[in-house]
């Protein structure tokens, strides 16, 4: 089925990246962190914008496209229970993005548009997606929470997952500008083409 | 009289089933799916599926992340009476399992975008409300809804006289237009009739069928099976990533309409399709039915 199995440690180097191809799958171990929300993006770019410094490193980071139950008790933080987020949200922000903090990984569910896919080919990122709705089953690969910056932007705080080799993750888009949705999407038209003819 | 505190309880004990285990038909049509797929790429993503139901329903953990907006179809016994407001006991169950399960809190103003942190607010949970005749109890179903399938649903309203084929193209278009946010294989529910506030619950309530149950009338029956064939040849598949299943079912309800009128309606839904009813009593028993 897919070509070649891998485990990587997160973060990722260009190296790693480039050895991916569409339709390989990978396991990821260590940071990862859940950036998400539009407004999460646009403060981000503005602090580097206004040549600010992050509390946060985020270059050769892998981003994860999630959506997650997190709470604080008794000054710890914990994750009860987290899935893939829909990535397309984000499809505006994500190429300045990759370009401004230099991003390797994005974890996440259901691809990018073509402009992210072309950021990511200039920037040496990988896309990578986790099986749609499956939950439970990933929630075993996060071992935990390593840390949550900017907690004072509320639900957009940004929290830092520690994984264990979560996946499988397929690579969907890959760094030399390969795409597994743009086969599916052409089929997809010529099918509906075909059946709505047949209905005259 | 059944005390509001067995609704609340009642209502957290069958959301917490509803997100954490999928009706028997819903799991054995994604098996079945699993069998018949001969794209690889769909084949395997379904295996990941299928232990992540396994996984769910063993730990109690969600089945999916998007642990839903409380949407509640309620059938009240007219002979059932209740020592409080049922709204407020369903509000209060909701709010009760968010904090303690928890849930994570999806509801939020329209407009201003804030969130509740309850997961209750302006007219949620949705309460739909009917009833049985003759019967001294209540009947609650649990209807998690998730936000991907709620976007890429449909609501056309044609006028009469419009072929039953452009209706047809209507709903093929829905399915077509999905994109990676939902995820297949869907359930489809068509809703034909009513009136345009109606005609959505149609199809939501023809979503909420057992998959393995077809509609009573057998020119409708055939019709299901047809909207089921025509969507599983667009090959869209699992994740997007193309396969020959990309719906377990389509369901049809159908309403008498305004003679002008042909309302139709498609909900989409994922195939984390989740459903659980209860059945409360005076004594203070909590029923689990399908």
């Amino acid at each position: 089925m897919t070509t070649k199995e891998f485990k990587f440690r997160s973060p990722l180097s260009t190296n790693n990246v480039m050895s991916l191809n569409a339709g390989d799958t990978v396991y990821i171990s260590g940071p990862a962190y859940e950036i998400k929300t539009v407004p999460q993006y646009v403060k981000l770019l503005d602090i580097h914008k206004r040549g600010e410094r992050l509390p946060l490193e985020l270059t050769n980071a892998t981003i994860y496209h999630t959506f997650s139950s997190v709470e604080k008790m008794e000054g710890k933080w914990k994750v009860n229970y987290l899935g893939f987020f829909s990535s397309f949200v984000l499809n505006k922000q994500m190429p300045d993005f990759i370009r401004t903090y230099t991003i390797r990984a994005i974890i996440g569910k259901g691809g990018m548009s073509s402009e992210v896919l072309k950021a990511m080919k200039e920037g040496k990122c990988v896309y990578l997606a986790g099986v749609s709705g499956c939950a439970a089953y990933y929630t075993q690969c996060v071992e935990g929470i390593r840390a949550v910056y900017l907690e004072e932007w509320g639900l957009d705080r940004v929290v830092m997952y520690e994984l264990r080799d979560l996946g499988p993750l397929l690579v969907t888009m890959d760094a030399h500008g390969n795409t597994l949705y743009e086969e599916v999407e052409k089929k997809k038209e010529a099918a509906i083409k075909e059946i709505k003819t047949g209905l005259l | 009289m059944i005390p509001s505190t067995l609704i609340s309880k009642g209502v957290a004990e069958a959301y917490k089933r509803a997100i954490t285990t999928l009706p028997e038909d819903v799991y054995d049509a994604i098996k079945t799916a699993r069998e018949k797929e001969t794209n690889p790429l769909t084949k395997w993503g379904l295996e990941i599926v299928i232990k992540n139901i396994d996984v769910a329903k063993e730990g109690a953990i969600p089945i999916c992340q998007d642990t839903g907006i409380p949407e509640f179809f309620v059938k009240l016994g007219t002979k059932a009476t209740i020592d409080g407001s049922i709204e407020e006991a369903i509000k209060e169950g909701v709010i009760g399992i968010t904090k303690s399960f928890p849930l994570i809190p999806l509801a939020v103003h329209p407009l201003t975008r804030a969130n509740t942190l309850n997961n209750t607010g302006y007219r949620v949970p949705l309460m739909h409300y009917s009833l049985i005749p003759q019967a001294d109890y209540i009947e609650l179903t649990a209807v998690p809804a998730c936000a991907a399938p709620q976007t890429f649903s449909a609501v056309k309203m044609y006028p009469s006289g419009t072929p039953i084929t452009e209706a047809k193209k209507f709903i093929y278009g829905t399915v077509h237009n999905i994109t990676g946010a939902v995820c297949p294989p869907l359930v489809v529910g068509v809703g034909f009739g009513g009136l345009f506030g109606t005609v959505g619950l149609l199809a939501r309530e023809a979503s909420m069928r057992p998959l393995d149950v077809r509609h009573p009338d057998p020119e409708i029956a055939k019709l299901e099976d047809e909207l089921l064939d025509s969507i599983n040849k667009l090959g869209i598949g699992h994740m997007n990533l193309g396969g020959d299943i990309t719906a377990l079912a389509v369901n049809i309800e159908i309403g008498h309409t305004h003679s002008p009128c042909f309302p139709v309606a498609v909900q989409i839904q994922c195939w984390c399709c989740r459903r659980v009813t209860v059945r409360m009593h005076e004594d203070g028993r909590v029923d689990q039915l399908r």
